[in-house]
């Protein structure tokens, strides 16, 4: 043994090297193939509608123009529906780690009935794709004075965050001791308490996880706010935002690449800081 | 389970899902009882229904009961304004026979079809590519991944403008000395240009868990098919495919469900043209609620769409247990 392990550890660094090369050679086209759009995107949000006809791929007469006028443009603004959107995420993320935390606690570590019942609700909600029920939530919405309001957006988007928050937490914390909970209750605590004086404490990664995903989804999403905002309404989100002030005008290449790029770019940013969290947790909610 | 980055808290938050096996109270005999005692003043008690009550009633009210509503409102002809007057199963006749909505059901299904077999190849072939360390690995597979956290909608418009007669698609082709392709205006290429776009998007989705799945082939039994003398195609296809059947079925049934759904990807890159050739059934089924006036047969058009979504990912589940099997 002593004597062959120097040379298999010699060779193997050197065959090793080699298989990555010709794997990574015969990927550099569709790597590529990804990143053309996106190169396309942000050469073309800075140059004028004759070069962009004339040349897509060159990178000549740069301005920083048309980003401008698309940022301070007075209808449909992409920009300014980053506050709409962003308002609409914290209040989607705090609402669902607010009552979807103790919620998934209860059905964590309590074997009563109800939570039980509770759990399968949330798991059935898996199965019917939520654009379905838009009709039904029209309904329900314009019964409580809710419809096209910002509040009854954010309350559909809330309910439909649910599932996959609780799933995730509940997961989480079933991992968490349970003599930590039983300390908690001899030392006095309540189940309230407990839950948010010990558990929550501990249960940052899977909270982040949760976060991420749902600011990702509620930030990206267009059907929810297109049709419970109300075709009359005059607040929008970004999605919502780039449809109005696109749609009629996709000839007009000097408004529509710089609209797309100021809708992306704050996604991107947020896929290059939180890139573990949106992949694992993305693995974790289809339930390996 | 650490994909993108290696470090030790994406281990953490990825084991709790797996990591279930710890005692619970549940048939902890002592613990619960000591639990009980808790339950039992009326503060911990108005703690608990704090706790689950909100939640609850939200989930209730706009998850639940809009299936149940659902379902009622498919059985009659409101229109969105007057009070719904029940007219039995007159909107799934309308919706079940020849027509629109059957055609946009058709043309959405041949999309799916088509769409996850190619998503699939190509979401396994990276996958294999991509399994392994090393900085241009984990390069690679944020390459492939990063389309999938973008919106939809934008995804669309940006690609249109590339394939649009006068875009960088046609500025390429013609540079090369091919005649210039109106991609819009011809059926077989506007669905050709919605699977080559929605694959664009979603394949690093179906490489990161294809990844996970190869990353749960236990070591020992490729070394074992080596030993045995199979080739590496041989290993593939004997040893590391079958270990995969999982990932193929959660693959297959989560591309299905989320192709039935398309919907602003093609609002923005073809609008449903030319001729409404392309228009998905949630396209038509919104047509119908919130244009065409007629909200009780879009939401029995919905029932149907989620009855299918429903029917096809348990056939698929179904069919899929016994190549499953080999991996138990």
């Amino acid at each position: 043994m002593t004597t062959l392990a120097p040379a298999a550890g010699a060779l193997r660094p050197v065959r090793r090297r080699r298989r990555i090369q010709l794997g990574s050679l015969a990927l550099v086209p569709f790597a590529l193939l990804m990143l053309v759009p996106l190169y396309l995107l942000v050469v073309n949000s800075l140059k004028s509608q004759q070069d962009i006809v004339g040349s897509p791929f060159g990178a000549h007469h740069i301005t920083l123009d048309y980003l401008r006028s698309a940022a301070t443009s007075g209808d449909y603004n992409v920009v300014s529906a980053y506050g709409v959107t962003g308002l609409l995420v914290v209040l989607v993320c705090a609402g669902m780690v607010l009552f979807g935390g103790p919620v998934a606690y209860l059905i964590a570590r309590s074997p009563a009935r109800r939570y039980q019942i509770l759990k399968l609700c949330f798991l059935s909600a898996i199965f019917v794709p939520p654009g379905i029920l838009l009709v039904p939530i029209v309904y329900v919405l314009r019964n409580l004075g809710l419809y096209g309001s910002l509040p009854g957006l954010v309350l559909v988007d809330l309910a439909n965050s649910f599932p996959f928050a609780v799933f995730l937490f509940s997961a989480y914390i079933r991992s968490i001791p349970v003599s930590l909970d039983e300390a908690a209750t001899i030392d006095g605590c309540s189940t309230l308490g407990t839950f948010w004086r010990v558990i929550f404490p501990l249960m940052k990664p899977a909270v982040a996880t949760a976060v991420v995903l749902t600011a990702l989804w509620t930030w990206n999403d267009f059907i929810n706010p297109s049709i419970l905002l109300g075709p009359t309404s005059s607040t929008y989100t970004v999605t919502t935002g780039i449809y109005t002030a696109i749609g009629q005008y996709l000839t007009n290449y000097t408004v529509v690449y710089p609209n797309i790029l100021l809708t992306v770019a704050p996604v991107l940013v947020l896929f290059l800081v939180a890139q573990r969290y949106i992949v694992s947790g993305l693995m974790e909610g289809v339930g390996k | 389970m650490t994909l993108m980055n290696t470090t030790p808290d994406t281990a953490t938050a990825a084991e709790a899902g797996s990591s279930g096996t710890q005692p619970s109270v549940v048939g902890d005999a002592p613990r619960r009882r000591r639990h009980r005692r808790g339950t039992r003043t009326p503060a911990d008690a108005a703690g608990r229904i704090l706790m689950s009550w909100p939640a609850a009633v939200i989930f209730g009210a706009f998850a639940i009961a809009p299936m149940a509503i659902g379902i009622y409102l498919s059985l009659t002809d409101w229109d969105g304004v007057n009070p719904a007057r029940l007219i039995g199963g007159d909107n799934y006749r309308r919706a079940l026979g020849p027509g629109d909505f059957r055609s946009s059901l058709t043309i959405t299904l041949l999309i799916a079809v088509i769409g996850v077999i190619v998503q699939n190849a190509a979401g396994l072939a990276l996958a294999l590519a991509l399994n392994r360390t090393g900085r241009f690995a984990k390069l690679g597979r944020a390459l492939f991944f990063y389309p999938v956290v973008l919106p939809a909608i934008a995804i669309g418009y940006l690609w249109h403008t590339l394939l649009d007669y006068h875009g960088a698609l046609n500025v390429v082709l013609t540079h090369l000395g091919f005649a210039p392709l109106d991609v819009f205006a011809s059926p077989t290429l506007a669905v050709g240009s919605i699977v080559l776009v929605t694959l664009w998007q979603q394949v690093g989705f179906v490489m990161v868990l294809y990844l996970a799945g190869l990353q749960a082939v236990p070591a020992e039994l490729r070394q074992a098919a080596q030993v045995d003398g199979a080739n590496k195609w041989q290993t593939f296809r004997h040893v590391v495919l079958p270990q995969l059947a999982p990932s193929v079925t959660i693959n297959v049934v989560l591309g299905l469900a989320g192709y039935l759904k398309l919907y602003e990807l093609v609002i923005a890159l073809t609008n449903g043209n030319p001729a409404g050739r392309t228009k998905t059934t949630v396209m038509r089924i919104f047509e119908d609620a919130f244009t065409n006036g007629r909200p009780g047969l879009a939401a029995a058009e919905g029932v149907v769409l989620a009855v299918l979504t429903a029917v096809l990912s348990f056939v698929v589940i179904l069919t899929r247990r016994r190549s499953e099997g080999a991996v138990q």
